[in-house]
């Protein structure tokens, strides 16, 4: 006879007893399980969410950015550079800056540690009378591109004008009656007409562009500038305003000014976009986050509530175990079973009582928390690989023995140290 | 083996305090059995009770087998009803869900026997009741009960065994059997001490200690 012989028959032959705390241990458990494997299911359903919105909003993001980008080289991010006490007023009135700049002012943006540059092309222009046609025309001093230190060569913005060769817009050729192949003089130097443009509608008709060289001389500006253009900058849009900041650091005698292209507003747009698409998923998150909290906060609510009442329906069914083996415990007793063994009886039986109730407990918690949660739709397998714990079947089966065992304690104690003598008395 | 002196035991009830025992003295040597007979509330089962290391009296002495139990501690003292005493009751007090043979091996909750199982064999064929060692108490007849709780009582060969009406709830032919095995008992070396209303049966033991109001009123001698 031992002693978990003796607590297994008393088992079964208290059948609805036993059931009965079966199912208190079951309820407490169930509610555990549940309340974590909803939550558990609700994390995996938001992540599931908000994955799927980040793509989603990625993906769109990275069309706008293309199309974006599209329009940026169409139009070109330009910036102009000018020496620093031009009139920008003046400039922009007259298509042309009056005050010059020294030449080496574009080799040492060339190679400065500027990367956001393409092409920078250093000119000098100035508004001219043509004393052979007796008209006013614009005469520019081109040299080509400067060769830039971090920036790999890449195909010419503007083909440069050979020495001894003049580029006509359309308005000066017809002037003077020219021709590519042609010759034409311009302040007493006769250049060979290297091209006519076709008409721009804008101040290149009257525009005569020559080397740069060449213009400096007949200009009387030695080795002077009066502007740079910086073509088809890249830069981040976070970046764009301060690369003349930029610009203006490495070279401390210069103005530079930004032309803002209408692809900026589009730019401008996707970022407001992006930030809209951030905020929504950010709301997004915020939604999913206060439904779990409310979850948690119910399950810390029910949990213990439930737990509570599980607890003392499992103590009044202690005291009544206790009651109906009042006799057996006298005999036993009067047999020389000690006090200790008569409270180890009665814990083994809520720790088997609480492993059997966790176990049943954690199956249909974890069932009801799998289907009230939604996520039965993804399947048996879905819940079997992610939202099964063995931490919480860990955490039921070895907290419902010891709310088993705690709530049997009292009934137990008492059991023990009865008096033998009090409960065989019934017997005088 | 058993020496009982100037026993004394009262209780509290509802009515004010009941002298239960009173100055009841008396030895109990192996092989003697002793009757304690008296009205209902005369103080037998207290002196049972007291003389099985269950009931602390108010004053006096048990000495079982040269040792006062009472000088013990509760845990000891178990231990030591289990070693020396055998308890037979009138209600029997077996576990409804064990079976006869899981009911003779229950003192093994709180002894280590290794050949308990064939012991309880013995006993069960002794009370001739082997065939129903997978019986449930409640499939047994009462005389049937009573011999049960009489194999388990002797598992693990008690000194002393305290009987309390044990023929109280059985027929006159399922008495004289228990009887007559109580006083086989006796006559193996066991010191038995059975308490019992019924003159008839105390006639039968070898010496009669007679109660009233938890005073011995006579003690006589039979020969048998």
């Amino acid at each position: 006879m031992s002693t978990i012989t003796l607590v297994l028959r008393e088992m079964l032959h208290r059948r609805l007893n036993f059931a009965l705390g079966v199912l208190a241990v079951a309820a407490a458990a169930a509610c555990l399980a549940g309340a974590m494997t909803r939550l558990e299911a609700h994390r995996l359903r938001s992540e599931e969410i908000l994955a799927q919105r980040q793509a989603e909003t990625a993906e769109r993001l990275k069309q706008m950015k293309g199309d974006v980008r599209k329009i940026t080289l169409q139009l070109q991010f330009n910036i102009t550079i000018l020496a620093k006490e031009q009139n920008r007023k003046d400039f922009l009135i007259n298509h042309y800056a009056e005050a010059s700049m020294p030449e080496e002012y574009a080799a040492k943006l060339g190679q400065s540690d500027l990367t956001a540059i393409n092409h920078l092309e250093p000119s000098l222009t100035q508004k001219i009378t043509w004393t052979e046609q007796n008209c006013p025309m614009i005469l520019t001093g081109v040299r080509g591109e400067v060769p830039l230190r971090l920036v790999d060569a890449k195909k010419p913005f503007h083909q440069p004008v050979p020495k001894g060769s003049v580029a006509l817009g359309q308005e000066l050729a017809r002037q003077a009656g020219v021709s590519p192949g042609g010759a034409v003089k311009i302040l007493g130097r006769e250049f060979k007409v290297a091209a006519v443009h076709d008409p721009r509608g804008n101040v290149d008709d009257v525009t005569a562009w020559v080397h740069l060289q060449e213009a400096q001389e007949l200009l009387k500006k030695p080795g002077q500038i009066n502007a740079m253009k910086a073509m088809n900058c890249e830069c981040s849009l976070a970046d764009l305003d301060k690369i003349p900041g930029k610009i203006e650091a490495i070279l401390p005698g210069v103005q530079a000014i930004l032309d803002k292209p209408p692809a900026d507003v589009r730019t401008a747009a996707l970022a407001r976009a992006e930030e809209e698409s951030q905020a929504a998923l950010a709301a997004e998150q915020a939604h999913r986050e206060r439904i779990g909290q409310e979850l948690e906060a119910s399950a810390a609510l029910v949990v213990p509530l439930v737990g509570a009442a599980s607890a003392v329906w499992l103590a009044f069914l202690a005291f009544s175990n206790v009651r109906a083996r009042r006799e057996e415990i006298g005999i036993l007793r009067a047999l020389g079973v000690r006090g200790a063994k008569v409270l180890a009886l009665f814990m083994l039986r809520a720790a088997v009582l609480g492993v059997l109730g966790g176990a049943l407990g954690y199956a249909l918690g974890f069932a009801a928390g799998w289907w009230w949660s939604g996520a039965a739709e993804s399947g048996v397998a879905f819940a079997a690989q992610r939202l099964f714990s063995a931490g919480c079947l860990a955490l039921v089966l070895a907290g419902g023995p010891l709310l088993a065992a705690l709530a049997s304690w009292l009934p137990a104690l008492a059991a023990a140290q009865r008096d033998p003598a009090e409960l065989l008395r019934a017997d005088a | 083996m058993l020496a009982v002196r100037d026993l004394t035991k009262s209780f509290t009830g509802p009515g004010g305090e009941v002298r239960a025992l009173a100055g009841v003295s008396f030895e109990l040597a192996a092989g003697d059995f002793l009757a304690v007979q008296g009205h209902s509330g005369s103080g037998k089962t207290t002196l049972l009770l007291a003389c099985g290391a269950l009931q602390r009296p108010d004053s006096g002495s048990v000495t079982i087998a040269g040792q006062d139990p009472y000088r013990l501690g509760a845990e000891e003292r178990a231990a030591f009803r289990a070693r020396h005493i055998g308890f037979v009751f009138q209600q029997f007090h077996l576990i409804p869900y064990l079976t006869v043979l899981e009911n003779v091996l229950a003192p093994l909750l709180a002894l280590n026997a290794s050949a308990a199982p064939a012991r309880a064999m013995e006993l069960l064929e002794r009370f001739q009741i082997q065939d129903r060692a997978a019986h449930r108490p409640q499939q047994l007849s009462t005389g049937e009960r009573q011999r049960t709780a009489l194999a388990r009582a002797l598992l693990h060969r008690p000194k002393l065994i305290l009987a309390d009406e044990p023929t109280g709830n059985l027929d006159e032919q399922n008495a004289d059997t228990v009887l007559d095995s109580l006083r086989e008992l006796a006559k193996e070396g066991a010191a038995v001490l059975m308490v019992t209303h019924d003159n008839r049966l105390a006639a039968k033991a070898a010496r009669v200690l007679a109660l009233e109001h938890g005073r011995p009123k006579a003690e006589a001698a039979h020969a048998h």
